[in-house]
């Protein structure tokens, strides 16, 4: 494998818009404000949503995203960030682009299905193709006139690793010159109804994202681990172990990460569990973790490891280090 | 339709899977088989005929698997919703819905019904999906990364889903026909297929049953729009050239190509002019169809299965049909297959194409 580095990285979080908001609210352990989003019988469920940003950035005035989602909203705005072309778009036509999802634009759904139930025959055709997984990634590509490579990829909080781990091989085939992976993700009530049947996390949205290429910096991806799927055969302790035992081999400084964490956890060293942070954000986690990773290296660090335990899918982790 | 009640939509017709009623044989309890949506079931039925036929057994090696699906389990989702709605604060089967609806369970279904394990990719790049899929694990082992790999794709019909084309006018309301000049939308359907992938020394020395290769795949975004492919097919084209290019073949090598085809207006156009701009003068002497006249058009399965079309008719010596079109759409300056034909061939080409802008193409060649 030829090295891949890091060349830049973004958020947006319930703790605000940039990655100089998670960093900072870390650094001074703010934790974000929970809101309340009612189901539809209005029992209240406490959320992390992202704050509104005001002004609101210049990019969702751009045609193609008058009507997206906010999942459009928090991958395209961590994107463009990782990207460093934040608030001013600009073409970037041979980026590939990979995001990862768990829930998708979940508040069009819930919407266009409420509208189907009722009378299908005026459901809006406008709504419906935002649901779509892929929209949020489409549109990132369109901001970006990138007609290269672009994967959604459904998966848990570990969907983030997945990404990187694509973009790897895409590079090391030459198939693309550089990749931005974001994993994002929203809160409709039904998000907000299933963490709070299966999530030991209030759930948060938001997006994160890293940018990867062959070019030197000064932040390099040392190692992905093996995925370490949750298959019947194995505890999923002894899942966690496995991961675990492999970030230490490889040189990673993580020996508290055991014994096992709660379902959902993103752990970034340094940083600690992201999760009892800023909350369950699904895909988002694993590219907060990820992200907290890569900026802590970026300040001095010598190397930082992620390690994440997904929800219902695997395990997964990766160290960064500095050159 | 006889899924849901489709007497308020505009288009009442699908092409429906006709499951059976016994489970599939495999380690999985027949409790949790019961447990799996439709979609699910549809899976692991390809996904144990795929691997009955490889001659693998369950194995401590890691294989990946690869799929494509646009919306997983849907169907439990929308139970999810519709309980949400009507029963208050009972939560009676929500969280077992919640964990099955989502594709990378059903993933691990697969793995357990089989017995095996490994690095799991689902993509969802829409209606491209399962050739998408079936591309990037065929660069799995490509990159010699892996040695085998299983990949596919699968959806079932959702309400949702078939009211979401339902509303934006792209369903026919008398069945698809691809490419004919009055066509007047899509037929939905639904399905699963699964390919095992196996490096060809090693598939080769074992004497392992070759139903075909792969030899190229090509992956690109139209990003004109969200819905709407763009007019003269750039995306298409690229995705063609590139699949050619890494298996180093010409359009005029090319002795079938299975169309994305779907019946819309937009997408029969746009692809008929990429298809022109990439063979030139070949595609006189290139026969296309677009199998989704007889099966309708299986969303995130439509790529997996279309290249199980493919590899048959390489292994077979025939060209699929997609029946009877009185009236060519003038820009297909290509021969459709219309009718079953035997033709002697070697190479075919599979398009896939879907909202977002996702496209790709996968080449096949003939194994003797």
């Amino acid at each position: 494998m030829i090295p891949i580095y890091v060349h830049g990285w973004g958020a947006v979080s319930p703790v605000g818009w940039g990655m100089a908001s998670l960093v900072s609210s870390l650094a001074q352990d703010q934790r974000p404000a929970s809101t309340q989003i009612q189901r539809p019988d209005g029992f209240p469920i406490s959320v992390h949503k992202v704050p509104i940003r005001n002004p609101r950035p210049p990019f969702l005035a751009l045609p193609r995203l008058r009507r997206a989602s906010p999942t459009t909203h928090f991958i395209v705005g961590a994107g463009l960030e990782a990207l460093g072309l934040t608030d001013r778009p600009t073409e970037s036509k041979r980026v590939g682009v990979i995001c990862s999802v768990m829930g998708g634009s979940v508040i069009y759904s819930e919407r266009f299905y409420g509208e189907v139930l009722a009378e299908p025959r005026t459901a809006s055709p406008l709504l419906f193709p935002e649901t779509v997984y892929n929209a949020p990634a489409s549109h990132l590509s369109s901001v970006l006139g990138s007609t290269e490579r672009n994967y959604t990829l459904v998966a848990d909080q570990t969907g983030f690793l997945d990404g990187l781990s694509t973009a790897a091989t895409w590079l090391n085939e030459g198939l693309v010159e550089s990749c931005v992976i974001i994993g994002g993700e929203e809160v409709g009530w039904a998000t907000a109804e299933a963490g709070r049947l299966l999530s030991p996390f209030p759930i948060a949205e938001g997006a994160g994202a890293v940018l990867l290429s062959t070019q030197p910096s000064s932040v390099r991806l040392k190692l992905i681990t093996r995925a370490h799927p949750f298959v019947r055969s194995k505890r999923r302790s002894d899942v966690w172990s496995d991961m675990v035992n492999e970030l230490l081999s490889a040189g990673a400084s993580v020996p508290d990460w055991l014994p096992p964490q709660k379902p959902g956890s993103c752990l970034s060293e340094g940083s600690g569990n992201l999760a009892t942070f800023l909350g369950d954000g699904l895909a988002a986690g694993g590219a907060w973790a990820t992200a907290a990773a890569v900026a802590s290296v970026a300040r001095g660090r010598n190397s930082a490891a992620v390690g994440i335990f997904g929800s219902n899918f695997q395990a997964r982790g990766a160290i960064f280090v500095r050159e | 339709m006889s899924l849901f009640d489709a007497s308020r939509q505009r288009t009442k017709i699908a092409a429906e899977v006709v499951l059976p009623e016994i489970p599939v044989a495999s380690r999985l309890s027949i409790k949790e088989f019961q447990r799996i949506d439709r979609a699910g079931k549809m899976l692991l039925w390809a996904a144990v005929e795929a691997w009955q036929q490889t001659g693998w057994s369950a194995t401590e090696d890691q294989i990946p698997m690869v799929l494509g699906t646009t919306s997983g389990g849907m169907t439990l989702g929308q139970d999810f919703y519709r309980q949400a709605f009507g029963s208050g604060l009972s939560t009676r089967l929500q969280s077992t819905r919640i964990t099955h609806y989502q594709p990378q369970r059903q993933a691990l279904d697969v793995m357990d019904a089989l017995g095996f394990s490994g690095p799991v990719s689902i993509i969802a790049n829409a209606c491209a999906s399962g050739s998408n899929a079936i591309g990037h694990a065929f660069e799995m082992v490509r990159s010699g990364q892996y040695t085998r790999a299983v990949s596919g794709g699968y959806d079932a019909i959702s309400q949702l889903v078939f009211a979401g084309f339902d509303s934006l006018q792209a369903l026919s309301p008398t069945g698809a026909r691809p490419f004919h000049l009055r066509r007047d939308g899509l037929t939905l359907g639904e399905g699963a297929a699964v390919l095992c992938l196996e490096e060809l020394d090693s598939a080769l020395h074992r004497g392992a049953q070759i139903h075909g290769e792969i030899l190229g795949y090509g992956s690109a975004t139209d990003v004109s729009h969200l819905t709407q492919p763009h007019p003269d097919g750039d995306a298409a084209l690229a995705t063609m050239q590139a699949a050619c290019e890494m298996g180093r073949v010409e359009p005029r090598d090319i002795g079938y190509l299975n169309a994305h085809g779907t019946g819309t207006l937009l997408n029969d156009s746009s692809e008929a002019r990429a298809i022109a701009r990439w063979a030139g003068d070949d595609a006189r002497n290139l026969p296309v169809s677009s199998t989704k006249a007889g099966i309708g058009h299986l969303l995130g399965a439509a790529g997996a299965i279309e290249a199980v079309v493919c590899l048959m008719a390489l292994a077979g010596q025939w060209l699929p049909p997609q029946g009877p079109t009185d009236e060519v759409d003038p820009n297909c300056n290509f021969p459709l297959v219309v009718s079953p034909q035997d033709r002697e061939f070697s190479l075919a080409l599979s398009n896939s194409f879907g909202f977002g802008g996702a496209n790709a193409s996968l080449l096949f060649g003939r194994r003797i």
